[in-house]
């Protein structure tokens, strides 16, 4: 293997990444592009996306409830 | 078609392996919970993002312990929450995308379309903060097709679809998301802008995505003209469905609500009633509004569904109370009208729901025992269920869906978002022509069972749909399981395990007694063995022959006639050897099987043939082999051709000699035990004594039945014992055929004795009679036709001998060397050379009423040389009485004293007349019967029959004569001939 080859892999996830990226944006997702990589690399490997939107969402949920509970606290 | 993509996808999802590595899961929680995110460095900074480190930091002495809780409590609640997460990975949640998956990229855009006059009204600040979303809906679409191109040509992922299916769910267009906001006023906002929309969503066309090219549908959704084709609809006019829709609304006729039909139509699915559509059962025979007036079929009667329907003269067939169609019962008038599309598209749903009871019936039935029973049904009732499982699945997915549109399509029926009818109809597609399929077996299997049915199934997999083809395939893997157990268990095992006369094999109902009896070789068969053993020698025969029968309608259809034999063959030949040759031979053979067991499949039919082969290769050698070796059989059969068919000479002489005085008596006067002691002199005085002594001791004498004034000459036989399992190729019908063949060579042997006997007294005493004059004529007489009468017998037994038996022998010989086929090649070939050698020695003609012609005349021939010997015999007594008479008048002469003779020279001379006339007659009629014969063996159909004309008149003597006969006494030869 090339690192040509190598680079030109990378540049091309990169590039799949941000299309990606663009879309969540389109759709309003409400995604980072951090995120969004790891929740795509779950998808590859065969995570099912419905149950995956599902936990993030129940993420986010809980997420406001630590929001919450630091707005409470101090 | 490929539908239901996700909802068992879920299954396989990777765990995390390695502790160093964070596994995606806490990545993710990490990412999207940044507050619960492990500090960076160990004990320095202690996050500032973390609420309850600010406390701990204004505390510098206790805050290490304070640290330690914090991140303690921080590591149980990741945890807490990874398990949440996992749990919820793991479960199967309904999907929430179409059951098509390529309609994705659609759906989205039409949420994207939607999604402007939605967003545009509730959160500008919200999209004016993203900085991008200010953008039209078709703007958006038009920006989503770019990206979503682009996806699609990348390689790098497996499959876009999946992330479209994420990111769509989670996106806030999403209807379904919305209800599930952080935002308090969300619900109430949707009724808002649902209720405040100042523009309709384009009325795009209900599709079916799948069915129509994607290439097609791009100018029209994916550019901002999207509108531009519903405007012009607009204005040129409505379709006539919307005309009646206008006039029913103006009639104040509200369309009935689609998802209390499409709720009720799942219902139907499943083959429960709905509320307002129900199943119509067979009405009664003298309410069946079809048998009165056909044409009564209004709205809401009741669908006449298949066959029943079409041929109303066949009705008798179904039962009352049958499932027929379906009955619309809602109340049109108050709750709104179904139109008659929808009618139809019901109907052809709720087949379905149909079929669905039929097959559930038949599982039912089946599983309380009240069908027949068997393992083939069983297999089946197994298959449908796990298919019907599927069904339900597909079901409940589709309730999913209709739950999630419920709310949409309450407003819009016409969207295209959710569960329609029509969609309905499209996504069972699949899943009807199983079920139709199903329905199917389920019919054949109610007819047929075991192997028939499974060639019934197996009809169905030329089926030209390759998707009934396959699912076919399927059924029968599954269906022929126990099918390829028992032919398992029967090819390699010998063994028929079949409860319920499934296969193809069955054991003969005539002989179930035999079943187990195992068949032990008789121990005496010795001289004593007597008459009476003939029971029990057939029993072999019987069982190789009889024991299991090939039940040709139970053959499955992927098993050609040829094979199914073969088949049958191999487990017959196990079967055999095993219960009837013998324990030992049975563990060698199952020894060498060993290696050729294999798991039998129907997906594997070529390694199925392959194994068959061998079990059938190895089988039926071990067979022949155990026949061949351990019984001797070839040795049996050279001891019949040599004693019953006269093959050992020296035998045969001694035999005959010992035996004649006493065969010369009357029959009644013979005793079998004179007979069986000169039987064993005879085999002591000749090469026979150096024979196997168990071939020896199976010779026997007989005494067939006779009637009075029969001689011993007639009812003698000799007799070949031979027991199981031996009987098995020389079974009754062989031993009949043997006795005919003994009784005539021993008859043929016996004149030839006689006519030598004759022969050697007229040619030893002819010194005696030489000078009585007036007698020489006679003599010569004599001669000459006995010499004919010695020509005729050599030829005869030359050509039996030497022509007949050796030569079928030679090929019998020739045939047990290769050693091929079964054991049933074996008998066949047998019998074909018995067959052979009876048919030449006994001269049958193929025409069936004339079979035995030359026969016939053959014996009469015989018969014509014992009256003619007997006459010689009378002639040489008087040539002796009368050289004795003419002595003593040549002593008178001379003065010697003689006795006085009490015979006159009158009588004498009147006792030569006769004797003369019955020499001439006799002598006369062997001539002729002699011309019949060759006459007859010349035009015989068999060949060497032809050629045993030949041999006898070798030089044209005897159609010469018949010519010259014919033309001194023309009638009296004609009408022998003819006669003969």
């Amino acid at each position: 293997m090339s690192s040509a080859q190598d680079e030109a892999r990378i540049q091309n996830a990169r590039e799949t990444i941000d299309s990606l990226h663009d879309l969540s944006q389109l759709l309003q997702t409400g995604l980072d592009k951090n995120t969004l990589s790891i929740c795509v690399g779950m998808i590859e490997q065969g995570a099912n996306p419905d149950t995956l939107a599902a936990v993030i969402k129940e993420l986010r949920r809980e997420k406001e409830l630590l929001k919450a509970q630091k707005a409470d606290q101090p | 078609m490929s539908t239901r993509p996700s909802s068992s996808a879920s299954t396989h999802r990777p765990r995390p392996s390695s502790s160093f590595t964070r596994s995606p899961l806490e990545q993710l929680v990490y990412s999207s919970v940044p507050s619960l995110a492990p500090p960076r460095t160990h004990r320095g900074t202690i996050d500032a993002r973390s609420g309850r480190s600010s406390v701990a930091s204004s505390r510098p002495d206790s805050r290490a312990e304070v640290d330690d809780e914090v991140e303690k409590e921080r590591k149980e609640r990741v945890r807490e929450l990874m398990e949440w997460c996992e749990e919820i990975m793991e479960s199967r949640l309904p999907s929430s995308a179409p059951l098509s998956a390529s309609i994705l990229p659609d759906t989205a855009k039409r949420i994207l379309l939607q999604s402007s006059s939605r967003t545009d009204g509730r959160s500008a600040s919200r999209q004016s903060s993203r900085g991008e979303s200010s953008a039209s809906g078709s703007e958006r679409a038009m920006k989503f097709n770019g990206i979503w191109n682009k996806l699609e040509k990348g390689r790098l992922l497996s499959s876009p679809l999946p992330h479209l299916q994420f990111l769509l769910s989670l996106s806030e267009f999403n209807p379904n998301n919305i209800p599930s906001k952080p935002i308090p006023s969300s619900a109430s906002s949707v009724t808002g802008t649902s209720s405040s929309r100042s523009m309709p969503p384009p009325p795009q066309p209900s599709t079916f995505p799948s069915t129509q090219p994607r290439s097609s549908r791009q100018p029209l959704t994916g550019t901002a003209s999207a509108n531009i084709p519903s405007l012009d609809f607009d204005v040129k006019g409505k379709s006539k469905a919307d005309v009646l829709k206008a006039w029913r609304t103006s009639k104040s006729q509200k369309p009935f609500p689609p998802q209390l039909l499409l709720r009720d139509t799942l219902y139907l699915l499943q083959g429960i009633d709905g509320r307002y559509v129900r199943f119509a059962l067979r009405p009664p025979r003298e309410q069946n509004p079809y048998l009165t007036e056909k044409g009564r079929a209004g709205e809401g009667v009741g669908f006449p569904l298949g066959k029943d329907g079409a041929v109303p003269s066949l009705e008798d067939e179904g039962e009352e109370g049958e499932t027929v169609g379906i009955e619309i019962v809602a109340d049109q008038n108050k709750d709104g009208y179904i139109s008659k599309p929808t009618q139809i598209i019901l109907m052809q749903l709720s087949e379905m729901g149909m079929l669905y009871r039929q097959v559930t019936d038949f599982i039912n039935t089946r599983q309380a025992g009240e069908g027949k029973g068997g393992m083939t049904e069983q297999s089946l009732c197994h298959f449908l269920h796990h298919e019907l499982s599927e069904y339900h699945r597909l079901l409940a997915v589709l309730e999913s869906q209709m739950n999630q549109s419920t709310p949409a399509d309450a407003e819009q029926p016409a969207e295209g978002a959710g569960l329609t009818l029509m969609r309905l109809g499209l996504w069972t597609e699949e899943m009807r022509l199983k079920l139709k399929q199903m329905n199917l077996v389920v019919d054949e299997a109610k007819k047929v069972h075991g192997g028939a049915l499974v060639s019934k199934i197996h009809k169905h997999t030329n089926h030209g749909d390759p998707l009934i083809r396959r699912f076919t395939d399927q059924i029968l893997e599954e269906v022929s399981k126990p099918f390829f157990a028992t032919l398992q268990r029967w090819i390699f095992s010998g063994d028929l395990h079949d409860p319920f006369n499934e296969f193809f094999v069955q054991l003969n109902p005539e002989t179930v007694s035999l079943r187990d009896g195992r068949i032990s070789p008789a121990g005496d068969v010795g001289f004593e063995g007597g008459m009476d053993s003939g029971g029990g020698t057939d029993e072999a025969h019987k069982v190789w022959e009889k024991k299991y029968v090939f039940v040709k309608s139970m053959v499955p259809g992927f098993v050609s006639e040829d094979f199914g034999k073969k088949i049958f063959s191999t487990g017959r030949s196990l079967n055999f050897i095993r219960y009837s040759c013998g324990d030992s031979d049975w563990i060698e053979t199952q020894a060498k099987l060993a290696n050729a067991g294999r798991a039998l499949k129907y997906s594997d039919l070529a390694g199925l043939e392959r194994s068959i082969d061998d079990a059938y290769s190895i089988a039926s050698q071990r067979l022949l082999e155990i026949f061949f070796d351990k019984f001797v059989l070839l040795e049996h059969l050279r001891a019949l051709k040599s004693y019953l068919m006269l093959g050992a000479g020296d035998f045969t002489e001694l035999l005959m000699e010992a035996l004649a005085p006493r065969l010369s008596k009357p029959a009644i006067s013979l005793y079998r035990h004179h007979l069986t002691s000169d039987l064993e002199s005879a085999i002591r005085g000749s090469n026979a004594q150096f024979d196997n002594p168990d071939i020896l001791r199976r010779l026997d004498a007989r005494i067939l039945e006779y009637s009075h004034g029969e001689t011993g000459w007639d009812c003698f036989a000799l007799e070949y014992k031979v027991e199981a399992p031996l009987n098995a190729v020389l079974d009754n019908k062989a031993m009949l055929d043997y006795d005919r063949l003994f009784n005539h060579l021993w008859r043929l042997k016996r004149v030839e004795n006689a006519l030598t006997s004759g022969w050697m007294r007229v040619t030893s005493g002819s010194r005696v009679y030489e000078k009585i004059p007036g007698l020489s004529n006679d003599w010569h007489h004599c001669r000459i036709v006995q010499s004919e009468m010695v020509h005729f017998l050599r030829n005869l037994q030359a050509f039996y001998q030497l022509e007949v038996i050796e030569c079928s022998w030679a090929a019998f010989i020739d045939f047990t060397e290769k050693r091929e086929g079964d054991l049933d090649a074996l008998i066949a070939a047998h019998r074909e050379y018995l067959e052979r050698v009876v048919r030449k020695v006994l001269l049958l003609s193929s025409r069936r009423d004339k079979e035995e012609v030359l026969l016939d005349a053959v014996r009469d021939a015989l018969d014509f040389i014992l009256q003619f010997r007997d006459a010689t015999d009378d002639l040489y007594a008087w040539s002796l009485a009368e050289a004795t008479r003419l002595d003593r008048e040549r002593d008178a002469e001379r003065g010697l004293y003689t006795l006085p003779t009490t015979d006159s020279p009158t009588l004498s001379s009147n006792q030569l007349t006769s004797i003369r006339q019955r020499i001439k007659t006799c002598s006369n009629s062997f001539q002729d019967r002699l011309i019949s014969i060759c006459h007859l063996a010349g035009s015989h159909t068999d060949l060497d029959v032809r050629f045993l004309a030949i041999r006898i008149a070798w030089n044209g003597h005897y159609s010469l004569r018949k010519s010259r006969s014919g033309v001194v006494a023309g009638d009296k030869a004609s009408g022998r001939s003819g006669r003969g």
